[in-house]
């Protein structure tokens, strides 16, 4: 554990440090504007060199927790801890943290090199080590030829190249990105998602990427956070937030999902015993640690985990409609006494049957995960 | 942000930000320090100087709070020249509203490099200097070639002047009102029936409002207690309230007098600008 | 573009009108500059012997002199005084940024004959000699104003998030500003110093009430107006006519016509907003 209050700088960056400190550590930290908490005591710590995405609805306080760390916030309450150093009352130019803007905020009197070069001019290098870092900057981010272009003559994507290059380029202990590829159309973004990949594992800086795309996050992420109304809701890997949501407000954040109202009834080796409040049957599944006999629970099921026709589990309703999407198939099937049910199959071995039929739904209990109602 | 908690011990070469507020404060300070000594302090001159009261023969001002000034405005022979003063002003300001408005509405209407044009014709006027502007009147006036009698030292030629020199400065802020109302509202109105008088009296006039009013109060007020336009268009024999006042001070020597005036002048137009602008404000409200 | 003659709307007709009767008294003057008649009441051949005259009068030289350096030394009051207090703003609260924007309105729109009348009372109050500095005082007041408004016009439409980018790349608020904020105010300081310089060159009422023994060029020209409409007048009116149009279409020049135009007509209404 690091000791904050000795103040002492440790060394800058993760190159040579040590491994082990977390590159961020935000203890118990808030902000109040006014009279409304837009984050509330929040805990999180990054490892060296992950991709951290938090995510969350707007006003969720993920834009203002990335504003502190970056300290264009000062918190209300908390301590930031950056590379080991308490930075709290540390001014922005002094923390080793850098920002890609939600808009780039890119300056339009100077050029795609000036750009570039600003922090490090800022920090009195001289002209050929300025040069030399920037040109090997831009190729990194793909701009190799386009260092005198003038800011207004880019696309959407260059001038995102450029707001990373510009960043990356005084190699700060963690990066700070604030939504950047919202402005972009969609082949685009998958494509600079990509690029920010590529570019994270080859230069092993901590990325802390904001973003309310879920999707988008999950592909990138060595680890997500999942924010609400200001409070950090869980921080796992992708798979452990999509597979094993930890609250219903998770669960229905990452993805579609159907959620059937449950009791427990009885705890094992391979998870709870569940009532189904519908027609109160037994089934068995696995889910959030901790829940006490007779409390009332959802069931978490995705829908491309249930498919039309027989299985372990099974429940029967009426199809209320289909809809062909190309790559999948939707069906909203009215269960009685779970209400609609949405049901996702990728490949349909069956024909499509018509609004109105009555149709059986099945899944498997281990596909299920229980959470607190 | 009262609740900023600043604990001690880990602060790194850290500007605390009270100390960064004051380094902020102290920008604004050039500008407070002028107002308050070059706009300000005369100000408060002037009202101190109005309730005083002045001895023809020694011309010593002794203080004290009498309203013999005030109350001399009301006597005085120049209660006339005031009337005349505020209504040439307000005639001229309703005149440079009904020739400015229609081409604010054509400018506004133009696109492009046309528009440009159009505007740089009218900035042209406004950039040039406004002594020259009147000066320019004279000529017109004076030309003796123009029917019999001179047309200078008349009411009429100082009204005249006011809306020569003052109508580029209602034209910009009509035009900026009336670039910013939204094309799409003009169509639909059309679209759902009213010809253009209607278009006009219904739609445009009303969302053109605070540019009318910002526009009348930059030709009212100042126009009010103009000095020069009188004194070169009018010879000396058409006075207006600016003139006034200035004799007061320049060759009288009657400084209660004159501040009482001056006070008088700002004080009314104080009353109408704010009774103006909280009656937009509050139709603005409702709408 | 297809070029329709169409018949002009009425308010083209309108507009043309108008302009002409705006432009139309400046040819006058400008024309009559040359004008060989001294009575000018008919055309009396092209001479450029007014300017001559005109130059060669040494009150005038002197009172030019004295007015081109009050100008100077306005502009560069006025804009210590507004680029500061715009930057102030941007970071002030609602409340304190509106009594800014309170006294900036009112040193514009309040009449002069009133602040000019204030001004000489102070002066002699406080037993202070008339003249010059007076005079750049007294000018400051309201030509700051102007300023302000230009140079906040332009940084409303700066974003803030450029100061933070350029905080978060480590350069301490001055270096900010000197490197950020002030190139891309460049326009609108150029613009306001230009439009304050004007308008400190053609002031008449402040100048006349706080010159004492020194006389600005406007000053002397309007007393000279008030009595007779004579050539050299018309000539040293044309003279500062041209003076005018030169500086603002240096401004255009150095700007662009679009940015310097909407700057000019941004300023003039900002005001009364």
């Amino acid at each position: 554990m690091i000791d904050a209050a000795s103040g002492t700088d440790a060394p800058r960056g993760t190159e040579g440090g040590d491994e082990s400190v977390p590159a961020v550590s935000l203890r118990g930290i808030s902000c109040a504007f006014g009279s409304t908490l837009a984050v509330d005591d929040l805990h999180l710590e990054l490892a060296a060199g992950e991709f951290f995405s938090l995510i969350g609805a707007s006003g969720c306080g993920k834009s203002t927790t990335l504003r502190m760390i970056a300290g264009l916030q000062r918190p209300t309450a908390g301590r930031i801890v950056i590379a080991g150093r308490d930075v709290t009352d540390v001014s922005p130019e002094r923390r080793e943290v850098n920002t890609v803007f939600q808009h780039y905020a890119l300056f339009p009197h100077l050029n795609v090199f000036e750009n570039v070069a600003f922090g490090l001019r800022e920090r009195r290098l001289p002209k050929r080590e300025v040069a030399r870092r920037v040109e090997d900057m831009l190729a990194l981010v793909g701009l190799e030829d386009r260092g005198g272009a003038k800011i207004r003559e880019l696309s959407g994507g260059q001038q995102q190249r450029v707001a990373l290059g510009r960043s990356l380029i005084l190699e700060p202990a963690v990066l700070l990105l604030d939504e950047p590829l919202g402005a972009l159309d969609l082949k685009l973004r998958r494509q600079m998602q990509l690029v920010l990949k590529q570019v994270q594992s080859r230069v092993g800086i901590t990325f802390l990427y904001v973003t309310h795309d879920q999707e988008e996050a999950f592909a990138m992420s060595d680890r997500v956070g999942v924010m609400g109304s200001g409070v950090l809701a869980q921080v796992g890997t992708p798979q452990e937030i999509y597979h094993r949501p930890a609250s219903p407000f998770v669960a229905d954040f990452v993805g579609a999902s159907n959620r059937l109202d449950g009791e427990v009834v009885g705890r094992g080796g391979g998870g709870y015993e569940l009532s189904l409040a519908a027609d109160g049957r037994r089934i068995v599944a696995p889910g959030c640690p901790g829940l006490a006999l007779g409390a009332r629970v959802g069931v978490v099921i995705r829908p491309e985990a249930l498919t039309l026709g027989e299985g372990e589990q099974v429940l029967d309703g009426t199809l209320a409609d289909a809809s062909f999407l190309g790559s999948q198939t939707v069906y909203t099937i009215e269960v009685p006494g779970c209400g609609a049910v949405t049901v996702a199959e990728t490949r349909s071995n069956h024909a499509l049957p018509s609004p109105g039929e009555p149709v059986r739904i099945a899944f498997a209990g281990d596909d299920a995960w229980v959470v607190p109602a | 942000m009262s609740l900023v908690r600043l604990t001690s011990g880990t602060a790194q070469g850290a500007r605390s930000p009270s100390r960064r507020r004051i380094a902020v404060g102290t920008l604004v300070l050039p500008a407070v320090g002028w107002t308050a000594v070059f706009f300000l302090a005369p100000l408060i001159l002037l009202i101190a100087y109005s309730f005083g009261r002045i001895d023809i023969i020694t011309f010593t001002v002794s203080w004290g709070w009498t309203t013999h000034s005030y109350t001399q405005i009301f006597q005085s022979l120049y209660l006339s020249a005031i009337g005349r003063s505020l209504l040439l002003s307000l005639g001229a300001t309703v005149a440079c509203l009904i020739a400015g408005f229609p081409v604010a509405y054509y400018i506004s209407l133009q696109r492009g490099a046309r528009q440009l044009f159009l505007l740089v014709a009218i900035i042209v006027p406004f950039w040039t200097s406004f002594l020259v502007r009147t000066y320019a009147m004279t000529n017109l006036l004076d030309y003796s070639w123009l029917g019999g009698g001179r047309a200078l030292d008349t009411p009429f030629a100082v009204g005249l002047g006011i809306f020569y020199t003052y109508l580029p400065l209602m034209i910009l802020p009509l035009y900026v009102a009336l670039e910013r109302i939204d094309p799409a509202l003009r169509e639909s109105a059309a679209d759902l029936g009213a010809r253009p008088v209607r278009r006009l009296r219904r739609v445009i006039i009303p969302l053109a409002m605070p540019g009318i009013i910002a526009g009348c109060i930059l030709v009212g007020v100042p126009s009010t207690g103009e000095y020069v336009i009188p004194s070169i268009l009018g010879g000396g024999k058409v006075l207006m309230y600016g003139n006034i006042v200035a004799d007061q001070f320049q060759s009288t020597g009657n400084y209660p007098f004159g501040s009482a005036l001056a006070v008088s002048l700002m004080a009314v137009l104080t009353i109408v600008v704010l009774v103006v602008r909280r009656a937009s404000a509050s139709r603005e409200a409702v709408a | 573009m297809t070029f329709r003659l169409k018949r002009p709307s009425g308010l083209a007709i309108v507009t043309a009108i108008v302009l002409v009767f705006l432009f139309a008294p400046i040819v006058v003057v400008l024309l009559n500059a040359f004008n060989g008649n001294r009575t000018l009441d008919s055309w009396g051949g092209f001479t450029g012997r007014w300017f001559s005259e005109a130059f060669r009068d040494s009150s005038v030289r002197s009172a030019l002199w004295v007015s081109v350096r009050v100008a100077l030394a306005s502009t560069a009051l006025s804009l210590i005084i507004a680029i500061p207090a715009a930057l102030w703003a941007r970071r002030a609260g609602p409340r304190a940024r509106a009594l800014l924007d309170a006294t900036t309105y009112m040193r514009i729109v309040l009449p002069e004959i009133v602040a000019a009348a204030g001004l000489f009372l102070l002066f002699r109050r406080a037993q202070l000699q008339l003249g010059m500095a007076a005079i750049i005082a007294g000018h400051v007041v309201f030509t700051s104003a102007y300023a302000t408004i230009v140079i906040q016009a332009r940084m409303a439409t700066l974003s803030g998030s450029l100061e933070e980018a350029a905080a978060d790349l480590g350069a301490v608020p001055w270096r900010a500003f000197y490197r950020v904020t002030l190139p891309l105010l460049r326009p609108a300081i150029i613009v306001a110093g230009l439009l304050v310089f004007t308008f400190s060159m053609d002031d008449v009422i402040t100048s006349a009430f706080l010159s004492g023994d020194t006389v600005t060029l406007p000053v002397l020209i309007f007393g000279l107006m008030r009595f007779h409409v004579t050539p050299e007048v018309n000539a040293i009116a044309a003279g500062v006519t041209v003076l005018t149009l030169v500086t603002f279409s240096l401004s255009a020049a150095l700007l662009g016509w679009r940015s310097g135009t909407s700057l000019v007509v941004g300023a003039r209404t900002e005001e009364a907003e």
